[in-house]
């Protein structure tokens, strides 16, 4: 069974502006998909109602088998964690250990189970040690793991980010990234930053209050009418190897990745102890 | 309604002997209190002009108590936990939510104020020629009015983030307040001080 299915979904404003138009996808368990498109392309509306807080205008939204209306609401709900772009609006509780235990205990599981998961959640995002912290004077990197461990801790069939790794440091954003590179839900990332929707995902949704594209990564790279459209720029280290590709009139595959832009660079670039010959 | 100074005097001395057992310092709760001193003064005169000097001095009394009892309360209680304690009271759990999510976003709200008011200083707003500066009010009055629209924005989003944590209208405690024997000890001290002041108030025991 699918994890989601979007069946024509259409969604529209109480002050009439149309925020998503004709939609329809699926996402198997397990699947990771990487949700991208200009600002205002529907991306977070789409993300509401898939966490079941929006219901569609038009066509239909199933979740775990339950098809999405006011009264389901709630029970679609407990199938799925919402990570929202600013960890404030989800941090409540006066303490670290209380505000990843909130959401368990919400849901009336024992002490012991909920302090369980807490534990558990709390490793898994790094976070061990902080169960007496205030959380409302972490750093955003740390209140982004927080909000994670949240999350986590209500074991959601599918996780859905908005825009996770904005305004992290590059070294938050690459722990934040080995964080979700070790989850098995179904995964759907909102964000701008390609290199790591390309990292993450092998499946790309580009939005722009429609569907432009569904597909993988590689497509989407070499679809420069939806790139132009949604107004998208690869990854630089894609760039480069692009142009050096358009210049130099070799034929690859372009690489949606730092490793597979230095593979293609290792098979393509002579030895050191040949290049000699190749210097200008 | 302690009515007797005997009785004032003697809740007065459990407040104080309860502030110099919590090791408050006592300058942080001077400070307070002396925000409520005018008040006090204010209520202690009116009583002084109509009923005399010992009335007076009981209504200040009492009231210095009270206000000295409260700030005690609250510099040495979490938040949180006073709202758990409301709850087991019985008090309502709207009311409680209320008072749990104000405490919490208050914060963020004097947070987007501050980054206003830096916007508007950042672009040359200054406060105005005088009180009566048109475009002056019209700016604060400009921006108020957004704070309240950011914060109703923002509101919306924490209410989102709590529904996609099973929140149903209360919020639910991991762990629940446990009776400790130094809340034994407290609760019977406390007793036998108000058995003690009431039947001081009640004429039952009397200094002579």
């Amino acid at each position: 069974m699918d994890v989601i299915r979007l069946e024509g979904v259409s969604f529209r404003y109480p002050d009439g502006r149309l925020a998503l138009e004709d939609l329809s996808v699926s996402m198997a368990p397990g699947e990771r998909v990487a949700l991208v498109g200009p600002n205002g392309a529907g991306k977070s509306t789409l993300l509401h109602i898939m966490a079941g807080l929006f219901v569609p205008s038009a066509g239909k939204a199933v979740v775990k088998g339950v098809e999405l209306n006011r009264k389901s609401a709630p029970e679609v709900r407990r199938h799925v964690g919402l990570m929202f772009q600013d960890p404030d609006d989800q941090i409540f509780m006066p303490s670290v250990w209380e505000d990843v235990a909130f959401g368990p205990t919400n849901y009336g599981l024992p002490e012991d189970e909920v302090r369980r998961r807490v534990v558990e959640a709390m490793r898994m995002t790094g976070i061990e040690g902080f169960e007496e912290r205030v959380p409302h004077r972490l750093s955003l990197g740390e209140k982004k793991r927080v909000a994670m461990a949240g999350l986590l801790t209500m074991s959601p069939d599918l996780l859905l980010l908005d825009e996770p790794t904005a305004n992290l440091d590059p070294q938050g954003r690459r722990e934040f990234v080995e964080i979700l590179e070790k989850r098995n839900e179904a995964i759907v990332i909102a964000t701008h930053d390609l290199s790591v929707a390309f990292h993450l995902a092998k499946r790309v949704l580009v939005l722009k209050t429609k569907l432009l594209y569904d597909g993988d990564v590689f497509g989407l790279i070499q679809d420069r009418k939806v790139l132009r459209e949604a107004r998208l720029e690869l990854p630089s280290f894609s760039r480069l190897i692009q142009r050096w590709a358009e210049e130099t009139g070799k034929e690859f595959r372009p690489p949606a990745t730092v490793d597979e832009a230095l593979e293609i660079l290792r098979h393509n670039y002579c030895c050191r102890d040949q290049g000699a010959k190749h210097e200008h | 309604m302690l009515t007797s100074l005997e009785a004032v005097v003697l809740a007065g001395t459990f407040v104080l002997l309860l502030i110099a057992i919590s090791k408050v310092p006592i300058s942080h709760l001077a400070r307070q209190f002396a925000i409520a001193l005018i008040f006090i003064l204010f209520a202690a005169l009116s009583m002084l002009l109509y009923r005399g000097w010992e009335n007076a001095l009981i209504i200040g009394l009492r009231i210095s108590a009270c206000v000295l009892a409260l700030l005690l309360m609250v510099t040495t209680t979490p938040f949180f936990k006073m709202i758990k304690a409301m709850r087991w009271m019985h008090i309502p759990k709207l009311m409680a939510s209320l008072l749990m999510f104000t405490y919490r976003f208050i914060f963020l709200l004097l947070d987007e104020m501050d980054r206003m008011r830096l916007a508007r200083q950042a672009r040359g707003f200054t406060g105005g020629r005088s009180l009566l500066d048109k475009r002056a009010l019209r700016t604060i009055a400009n921006t108020i009015g957004m704070t309240f629209v950011r914060a109703n924005a923002r509101a919306t989003n924490i209410y989102d983030a709590l529904l996609m944590r099973g929140y149903s209208g209360e919020i639910r405690d991991f762990e629940r307040l446990k009776t400790k024997p130094r809340d034994v000890i407290f609760a019977v001290c406390f007793g036998m001080v108000v058995a003690l002041t009431l039947s001081v108030e009640l004429g039952v025991l009397t200094w002579t």
